[in-house]
């Protein structure tokens, strides 16, 4: 809207247009844009049939001229008096530094004036100076309604001759700060029906600026009928509103998610993020409903100048969390400069450059096949075309409706990943399930359980106490498992009686004795269910001729961040085990459980290797600790 | 008789040789013990046995290789195993019997008594035979056979496709698992029955089989009641 808007929208980019470069193409961009206008044409007679290149060309030569001779004329505006519903933007200013009365007047001679060109000038904040332009007004004014300027957030205070006559006061100009009194953000100065005849008009301002930080630069001030200015106000206001409206709902979502999904960083940042945007946009609607002192709604902007970056890298780092990015540290630093350094260099807040490298994350995400990310990619490039739409004059409708398809295409992501993640968490139910199953399983396979009452059957027939014990050592065994088989880790200790039960129990089936060394177990040490168990069972089944006796080792060691356990055994068989091919040995039931379980309980941080090493064959399980 | 136990478990080993001894008393000549398929094997190629019963775990891929490697010799073979579900494939593949464990006196008297009795066929027809070749053991499914003729201590079977394949197994201990639409025609032939096109008395006491590609087998007398009332059943 007017020049404060613009400032305010410099800084915090994030739900704001900047008016900068649509000033600029009134001026000098005529130029461009007919550049622009002929390439188009070079183009176009490459597509089109020769006759229609001749009309299109002619009829482009017959608007160019207009559109140069209204945006190129010389410190004179002109404004239609019979139609309504638009605004003229007074952009060309002559200043000088100074004070004179004089000034005011509209046939003071100001050619010597200097001009101020859009974007350049950076004004310094001393003392008190004029500026000057004309407007020339057309046709007959309409009878229901006045003129008016509306001036927002220019400078401290000023005053504000129409030919010469002192119409509107806001604060107290002042050649020093102690005398300046600050005056209102907001100003919107009506022009009386007899002051705006048609005819040729002088607009003077005497301003100073002593109690606003940033400086000022180029600036438009909107003339039109008081009803329109009214209207374009309302209409930018309602835009904000719906804005903040769409942030402030997408924070709670996402905070709830947060909240109630298990606390998933991601969710926060996107939350703070939203958050960090309703406030950015919360200053600026604020200061529009109420009209506050300059000095308060500039120390307003200099926050938004914190918030906006901070907003930038709080959706970057949501992006890096729910990309799962590697070596996420570094990523933040990149992220953080980029907010920064354009804010720092050109004054340029809009987190364009974060955007860019977040749409980076989403092609490596996507490569990675990561849930959603394709998703975020079009929701993040939505946002990019329209900040690009944006920066070339399209409304603000476009720039809202950016933000909407944004967090639609963001909440479309999460929610993808949320579906994923509840697939996995089923799957990982269902193999725990699978798991106990099996467990069970294994022990009322026939194998086992008929080939032990067979035995039994035949300890009774040679000698009934064997036999006793026999059943006492199954019946043990079986409580044991009961006892454990739901749970995903259990005691060491608890999984070395077991594995004793098991091997007392074998060794009265096979008649022989097995024995189990435990060394250095620490107490306290937990392990999936019937890890050694399993591998003592194929250490038996594969180690040992009929009648042998056999001796099983297991020891655990503790280094910088791992654990160690290794299981050893003895057996007359294991050299022809170890002449068998690899793939023989591998992956036998009893080994598939063993990884399933270490997979379960510790997940992409264990390793498991065997083999035939001194005298014995030896199973080494590697577990990394969090 | 011979026979040979395999059984990894020693109390138990030492049960079914007691069972055996008391079940069978003078009728056998001697029983072995081996505690591994491989110590088994190595003892039946010194040592021919009469009847083996074998304790295999059939679950795992190597379990149907030792089937065939048991199937294949001379002897009969009966499963002692804890895998009851895989007992119909161990009958397809020939076995005389499958006993699960654990058993008692009964169960296994009934499975020794099949290896007398030459009347009661197994409890599943037997599907393959198992022919060793160059050190391989290969299945011949028993519905390719024509017929089947005696030759020395080996039986030689026709097939359908005209191939001639042969079995280390004696035409009594083939009639033990054969299945029923198989008729000893004579002392030295099987034929399946439905291979036979017609039979008829040549004169002077000889009868004769005409197959359906037109070869002519002998046919014993008492057999040619029996076929005559089997075909015009």
């Amino acid at each position: 809207m007017g020049e404060w808007e613009n400032s305010v929208k410099r800084k915090m980019r994030i739900g704001y247009m900047p008016q900068r470069h649509r000033d600029h193409r009134v001026g000098n961009d005529a130029v461009s844009f007919s550049l622009c206008v002929s390439v188009a044409n070079l183009i176009l007679s490459f597509i089109l049939p020769p006759s229609k290149i001749t009309i299109l060309a002619i009829a482009l030569f017959c608007i160019l001229p207009l559109h140069a001779q209204k945006t190129g004329s010389d410190s004179l505006h002109v404004f239609d008096l019979s139609r309504s519903g638009q605004l003229e933007r007074l952009g060309d200013w002559k200043y000088r530094f100074g004070d004179n009365p004089l000034w005011a007047l509209s046939d003071f001679d100001d050619q010597a004036w200097g001009r101020l060109h859009p974007g350049k000038e950076k004004e310094t904040n001393h003392g008190i100076r004029w500026y000057r332009t004309r407007v020339r007004l057309e046709g007959e004014q309409n009878d229901f309604d006045i003129l008016a300027m509306y001036f927002s957030g220019i400078v401290s205070a000023y005053e504000i001759y129409w030919d010469g006559r002192l119409i509107h006061r806001n604060g107290g100009v002042a050649a020093v700060q102690a005398a300046e009194i600050p005056g209102d953000l907001l100003r919107v100065v009506k022009l009386r029906r007899e002051w705006t005849t048609p005819g040729i008009h002088t607009i003077a301002i005497r301003l100073s600026n002593l109690h606003v930080h940033d400086s000022f630069r180029y600036f438009r001030i909107p003339l039109g009928y008081l009803s329109d200015i009214r209207d374009k106000l309302n209409e930018f206001m309602y835009l904000q509103l719906f804005n903040i409206g769409v942030f402030f709902f997408a924070c709670l979502f996402s905070f709830a998610l947060f909240l109630g999904g298990g606390r998933q960083r991601p969710y926060l940042m996107f939350s703070l993020y939203c958050l960090a945007s309703v406030l950015g946009i919360g200053i600026l609607a604020y200061q529009l409903l109420w009209n506050i002192n300059i000095r308060y709604a500039d120390s307003l902007v200099w926050l938004s100048y914190i918030i906006t970056p901070l907003s930038g890298v709080l959706l970057a780092i949501f992006f890096i969390l729910i990309f799962e990015m590697p070596r996420k540290y570094y990523h933040m630093l990149i992220v953080s400069v980029l907010a920064v350094v354009p804010l720092l260099l050109f004054d340029q807040s809009d987190p364009v450059l974060v955007l860019l490298y977040a749409s980076g994350m989403a092609l490596y995400a996507i490569r990675k096949k990561v849930p959603g990310s394709l998703t975020a990619l079009i929701g993040i490039l939505g946002l990019l075309a329209m900040m690009v739409f944006f920066y070339w004059g399209v409304v603000w409708y476009v720039y809202t409706a950016g933000i909407v398809f944004f967090i639609f295409c963001v909440m479309l992501s999460i929610s993808r990943q949320i579906k994923q993640q509840n697939q996995q968490h089923e799957v990982a139910k269902l193999r725990s399930a699978r798991l106990e199953t099996e467990l069970l399983k294994k022990h009322i396979q026939p194998h086992f359980l008929m080939n032990t009452l067979l035995s039994i059957i035949s300890w009774i027939r040679e000698d009934p106490p064997t036999a006793i014990k026999l059943i006492q050592s199954l019946a043990e065994e079986f409580r044991m498992i009961n006892q454990i088989s739901s749970q995903t880790e259990i005691p060491l200790s608890d999984e070395v009686a077991l594995c004793r039960t098991h091997l007392t129990l074998m060794g009265y089936r096979q008649d022989v004795q097995y024995a189990l060394e435990a060394q250095n177990l620490p107490g306290e040490e937990k392990i999936p269910p019937m890890i050694f168990h399993t591998l003592i069972e194929n250490g038996l089944t594969h180690a040992y001729r009929s009648g042998e006796n056999g001796k099983f080792l297991i020891s655990c060691e503790r280094n910088n961040g791992t654990v160690h356990y290794r299981l050893w055994n003895d057996g007359s068989q294991l050299e022809k085990l170890s002449r068998q091919p690899a793939q023989q040995i591998e992956e036998g039931m009893g080994l598939k459980y063993v990884k399933a379980r270490l997979e379960e309980r510790y997940p992409h941080r264990w390793q498991m290797d065997y083999g035939l090493r001194s005298d014995g064959w030896e199973v080494n399980i590697i577990i990394a600790q969090h | 008789m011979r026979i040979l136990i395999v059984e990894d478990e020693r109390p138990i080993a030492k049960y079914i040789e007691r069972l055996c001894r008391q079940l069978l008393g003078s009728k056998i000549r001697a029983i072995d013990i081996q505690h591994s398929l491989e110590d088994a094997a190595s003892f039946l190629f010194r040592q021919p046995v009469d009847l083996c019963l074998l304790d295999l775990n059939l679950n795992g891929e190597d379990g149907y290789e030792l089937l065939k490697l048991a199937v294949s010799g001379s002897f009969h073979t009966i499963i002692i195993s804890a895998n009851t579900d895989k007992a119909i494939e161990a009958f397809r593949f020939g076995v005389l019997d499958f006993v699960p464990k654990p058993f008692d006196e009964e169960r296994l008297s009934q499975a020794l008594q099949r290896y007398f009795d030459r009347q009661s066929p197994p409890a599943e027809a037997v599907r393959y035979l198992t022919v060793r070749k160059e050190n391989q053991n290969i299945l011949l499914p028993v519905r390719e056979i024509f017929f089947l003729k005696a030759a020395g201590i080996y039986v030689e079977a026709h097939l359908k496709n005209g191939r001639r394949e042969i079995l280390d197994k004696t035409m009594d201990r083939l009639g033990q698992i054969l299945p029923a639409n198989f008729l000893r025609i004579h002392r030295s032939y099987f034929v399946d029955l439905e291979a036979i096109a017609a039979y008829r008395h040549t004169g002077g006491g000889t009868y004769q089989v005409t197959l359906k590609d037109g070869r002519q087998l002998p046919l014993s007398r008492q057999k040619y009641k029996e076929l005559h009332e089997l075909l015009n059943e």
